[in-house]
């Protein structure tokens, strides 16, 4: 456990997963001193892997979308000044997503561009051309009005669209008829974890449209990511404390939070403090300076979104033809409503990860199976700790990983030569990620929803994260972009930014 | 809904979720000098409006331009009459 080295500092940032070590780094670049807390033992969160048998699986990142030069996660990455640290990988612009539709017995293969996967959508769905050409417009027309989403224009205010405030499944039933075109696009509820009923249109828009652009990952996984932030951070001044939470704040007058308590019985002075840690979890921390009722009904209204349940294996025997150039995903029926509720009774939605091996370090290639997860599923284990599970526990691991194991042996052509090595449940996740119940993107983006953003009603506290306005790797960078031109003064921001822009 | 409906429920907000006295709930009340809000409470008030009428609101230009309680009322009757009509 490190201690800080001074007693006050002008920002604290709690939490060094992507939002905090990006802000944090911002901050710090604006002449800020800063400490930036995380109670794991590295920095990083949800960007971390860990390693079995010689092969390196991620937590969190997987893939990302509008990965291409000029896109967004290029873009931002050369904001942060750490892109030429970074090895973009993309997917085959022919077939970044696989998806599969079981019961229908249909097959698709997404291209890179929106005009183009519009186009062979179009060839596969005749009857819905119009909709189509609707449907992509809309989402190019969404990223336009979003702040921050279309590299080179100005940033604005991140204002609420009339689209925020109207659900993904009106907008299906309202514009499509064929059910596999509707699962198609429901799919993509994979990459943000709220179902179509729930989620805004604009919010699935946000994600979609960055998808539709380009995916593919990084040469290192998420800790290629973590570490460059890392290094980028203490090269601009951050202090980073590892293994050290922030555990109260002292009152301070004027609806200020005073100085913080931390995990290790120290004490911090700060002007201001950015949080970039589960909104449940800020509201425990601001609870006892005083809230109206108002704000606490708000962060309870917010719902957790689903997670997954993770089977890890390895390759054995020479990498397979095109291994890690698609995310495939496995779908049962089309409603993802349905497929999204914990009662469904079918298998539920599956994506497999290819992460080729590296000759040069004798890294094997790994897989990574993701299957849809929801917190009743732990639920009688809740209450439990890490290395302290009833055997039953463990049976219900083995038995959802031996079940995937199934699911894949007609799929994947290599699936007789995986050697599965390890299993996460969303107990796992919620252990690792310090997550309330293990979820994968935060809160759901319910229609109508008002994340937490921004300054919060103890005015010298902020927030940020993949739960404030976009979930993923993206939406995290964004939120820490925005938040720190809401925190160094928006002027002032615009001007040092330019360039990159 | 009657406008004094829309008052109860206006008022019922503020009591509940802000914790105002009901005495101080006066149409002429500016709700930031008088009632204590400040521009970071709108998108609280939001929601809870939102939630108490069944509504959905954008935090827009109308949203922006409240100053009295009296603004509030006007502003749910104007968004009633837009989901009724």
């Amino acid at each position: 456990m490190s201690s800080p080295r001074r007693e006050r500092y002008d920002d604290v940032v709690v939490g060094a997963g992507t939002a905090g070590l990006a802000s944090a780094l911002l901050l710090a670049r604006f002449g800020r001193s800063v400490l930036l807390l995380d109670r794991a033992p590295a920095p990083g969160g949800a960007l971390r892997r860990f390693r079995r048998g010689g092969a390196a699986f991620d937590t969190g990142f997987h893939f990302t979308g509008s990965i291409q030069p000029g896109e967004l996660f290029d873009h931002l990455l050369t904001v942060l000044g750490i892109r030429s640290e970074l090895d973009l990988v993309p997917f085959d612009s022919e077939a970044g997503h696989r998806f599969r539709f079981a019961e229908a017995d249909v097959e698709m293969e997404l291209p890179f561009g929106l005009d183009r996967c519009r186009d062979r959508w179009q060839a596969q769905f005749p009857q819905e051309r119009e909709a189509l050409n609707w449907y992509f417009d809309a989402l190019r027309s969404i990223a336009q009005r979003t702040m921050g989403m279309e590299v080179g224009r100005p940033l604005t205010a991140f204002g609420m669209l009339d689209e925020d405030f109207v659900s993904l499944r009106s907008v299906l039933d309202a514009r499509f008829r064929d059910p596999v075109l509707k699962g198609a696009i429901g799919a993509f509820a994979m990459c943000y974890g709220s179902p179509p009923a729930s989620v805004s249109f604009a919010a699935h828009a946000r994600v979609a449209f960055g998808f539709h652009q380009s995916g593919g990952t990084l040469a290192g996984g998420g800790d290629a990511l973590a570490d460059a932030l890392a290094r980028a951070a203490e090269r601009a001044g951050v202090e980073i404390c590892c293994s050290c939470g922030l555990e109260s704040f002292a009152p301070g007058a004027d609806r200020q939070a005073g100085a913080a308590t931390l995990s290790n019985g120290a004490e911090v002075a700060f002007e201001r403090c950015l949080l970039t840690i589960d909104p449940f979890a800020i509201l425990d921390l601001l609870e006892p300076l005083g809230l109206t009722p108002a704000f606490r009904e708000r962060v309870q209204a917010f719902t957790p979104s689903v997670g997954f349940f993770a089977a890890y294996g390895i390759v054995d025997g020479p990498e397979p033809a095109g291994f890690g150039r698609s995310a495939h995903s496995e779908f049962a029926g089309t409603d993802f409503d349905a497929m999204m509720d914990p009662a469904y009774p079918g298998d539920r939605p599956l994506v497999l990860i290819e992460v080729p091996g590296d000759p040069a370090t004798g890294t094997p290639p790994s897989v990574s199976a993701l299957e849809l997860s929801f917190a009743q599923d732990v639920a009688a284990w809740a209450g439990t700790r890490r290395g302290r599970r009833p055997p039953e526990y463990r049976a219900y691991k083995q038995t959802r990983a031996a079940a995937i194991a199934r699911r894949l042996a007609g799929r994947a052509s290599y699936a007789d030569r995986i050697r599965w090595v390890d299993t996460a449940s969303m107990l796992t996740f919620r252990d690792y990620q310090h997550s309330r119940s293990g979820s994968a993107y935060g809160i759901m983006l319910k229609t109508g929803q008002y994340g937490l953003f921004g300054r919060l009603p103890v005015r010298n506290c902020y927030a940020a994260g993949q739960s404030a306005l976009l979930p993923g790797v993206l939406g995290a960078m964004m939120s820490g972009l925005f938040v720190v031109r809401q925190m160094v003064g928006k002027e002032i921001f615009d001007a040092a930014t330019a360039g990159a822009r | 809904m009657t406008r004094e409906e829309i008052i109860a429920k206006t008022n019922a907000v503020f009591a509940e979720s802000f914790e105002i006295e009901p005495e101080r709930l006066k149409p002429e009340a500016n709700v930031f000098l008088d009632l204590g809000l400040d521009s970071l409470d709108t998108v609280d008030l939001v929601v809870a409006i939102q939630k108490k009428f069944g509504v959905q609101i954008r935090d827009d230009e109308r949203v922006r331009s409240i100053r009295t309680l009296g603004d509030v009322y006007d502003f749910i009757a104007t968004i009633q009459q837009e989901k009724q009509g």
